[in-house]
């Protein structure tokens, strides 16, 4: 929050014009007004999170905002990342998001950071501001910011996304539980959908999205009740809100009582996206050339597509079988170790967890380097691409 | 009665009855689950000890990763 001994600054007559409507609210009125400019927000990931996240905390005035994302923008965010537009495809989303959010506001200040978050620099980005909030897609990330967050003392107000289901709280430590004491360690990787493998109902972030908003205007203003010690469960096809109460954990080992993590760790192994044991990814790739090659030569493998049914009928390749990612852990008795096996996804990314899961288990599986986009790029041009 | 997820899923109720076993009565093996009851989320180093009532709502929240 802003340093309560420093004058709040004033505000000049175009910015009494433009938050009018804010000013004859009791709840925020001239004073809480002030407090909003003097604050400052890190939103961490301008996707669909990210995107109504700083939309509307510019809008609502918030004084500095800084954004950190080391992605580009591309026409597939564009369904959901609306602070993106189609003449920004290809740029830093940070900078596309400035242009837009400084469009919207030109009274407020942004900083743009096109970093990947690291335990090296979150500290020092973190720093300067008061809230925090989470427009990541990952894991990895969500635990760095919430261990960062602890140490420095700061709000992280967390949401996330998947399908049609969305979640979001407000973790502050010195006032109740933070994201560690709800879950205290991620899924093994390879159960792990992500909105690029799941899909998600694009109107989805931009609830949870604003929701986050929402709760970070309250922290500024300390007004209302914020999600501390309560999750919020959305559920978009049900249309069903439902919070339950998350009690702080005594033994969490980032805010408990007796702290095992006292710095931050590596994210990515605690993760497990590191582990020795996993092939390097290149060893795994086959590339469409080659299995269109060994096809042609008549050799006994099996293809497996890995995509849910409904993706079938975009595209589909006529010699793969299909079994969706989440029954084949259960169907792994149905292979033959000496049978080589290639793996198919859209992209590679989920058939590349499925080559992985199966090379420790000593099948002689491989993956579609670039999935069936990248067949119908190279072998098959008459399949569509999505 | 134990209703999960708003009804979604019905279990039947017997007395001593803990979060594991109603999770294994719903064969619901999937890691790093969190589970409320009536509203408020149970650690899991309570659940092989935490006995429901008959009639208590279960909700079995999934984490999500996406943003
Ligand atoms: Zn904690």
């Amino acid at each position: 929050m802003p340093d309560p001994k420093e004058p709040l600054p004033e505000l000049t007559p175009e910015e009494l014009r433009r938050y009018s409507r804010h000013l004859l609210l009791p709840q925020v009125g001239l004073e809480g007004q002030r407090k909003l400019k003097a604050a400052a927000v890190l939103i961490v990931g301008l996707g669909g999170l990210g995107s109504p996240i700083a939309m509307y905390l510019a809008a609502a005035g918030v004084g500095r905002l800084g954004l950190v994302d080391a992605d580009v923008v591309d026409e597939s965010n564009l369904q959901r990342q609306i602070v993106h537009g189609q003449s920004t495809v290809g740029q830093l989303k940070v900078e596309s998001a400035r242009q837009r959010l400084l469009d919207l506001n030109p009274h407020i200040q942004v900083d743009v950071y096109p970093v990947r978050l690291t335990r090296e620099n979150a500290l020092d980005i973190l720093r300067p501001y008061d809230i925090v909030v989470d427009g990541t897609d990952n894991f990895p990330t969500r635990y760095l910011l919430n261990d960062a967050c602890v140490f420095l003392g700061k709000p992280f107000v967390y949401g996330s996304i998947y399908r049609f289901d969305g979640q979001a709280s407000v973790f502050d430590a010195r006032r109740g539980p933070c994201y560690r004491c709800l879950f205290p360690e991620p899924p093994p990787p390879h159960l792990v959908p992500t909105c690029g493998t799941g899909g998600v109902f694009g109107v989805l972030p931009g609830v949870i999205g604003t929701i986050q908003a929402t709760e970070t205007l309250k922290l500024i203003l300390d007004i209302g009740e914020p999600l501390i010690g309560r999750l919020l469960l959305y559920d978009a096809l049900d249309m069903t809100f439902d919070t339950v109460r998350v009690p702080k954990n005594p033994k969490c080992p980032v805010c408990g009582e007796h702290p095992t993590i006292t710095e931050l760790i590596d994210y990515e192994e605690f993760c497990g996206l590191t582990p020795p044991d996993q092939p390097p990814a290149e060893d795994l790739e086959i590339t469409p050339q080659e299995l269109a090659r060994r096809l042609a030569a008549g050799e006994r493998l099996r293809v497996i597509d890995v995509r849910e049914p409904h993706e079938l009928e975009i595209s589909r390749l006529p010699f793969a079988e299909n079994i969706p990612l989440e029954q084949l852990w259960s169907r792994m008795d149905e292979f033959a170790p000496e049978t080589p096996i290639v793996f198919v996804c859209r992209t590679g990314e989920r058939s590349r967890l499925a080559a992985q899961e199966f090379r420790k288990r000593g099948y002689r599986a491989w993956n579609l380097a670039g999935g069936i986009n990248a067949w119908a790029r190279e072998v098959d041009p008459s399949l569509p691409q999505y | 009665m134990i209703m999960v997820n708003d009804g979604r899923y019905k279990v039947r109720w017997r007395p001593g009855m803990t979060i594991r076993d109603l999770l294994n009565d719903l064969k619901f093996s999937f890691p790093r689950l969190v589970i409320s009851v009536n509203g408020t989320i149970v650690p899991r180093d309570q659940w092989d000890t935490y006995t429901l009532q008959d009639g208590d709502r279960v909700k079995v929240i999934h984490m999500t990763a996406g943003g």
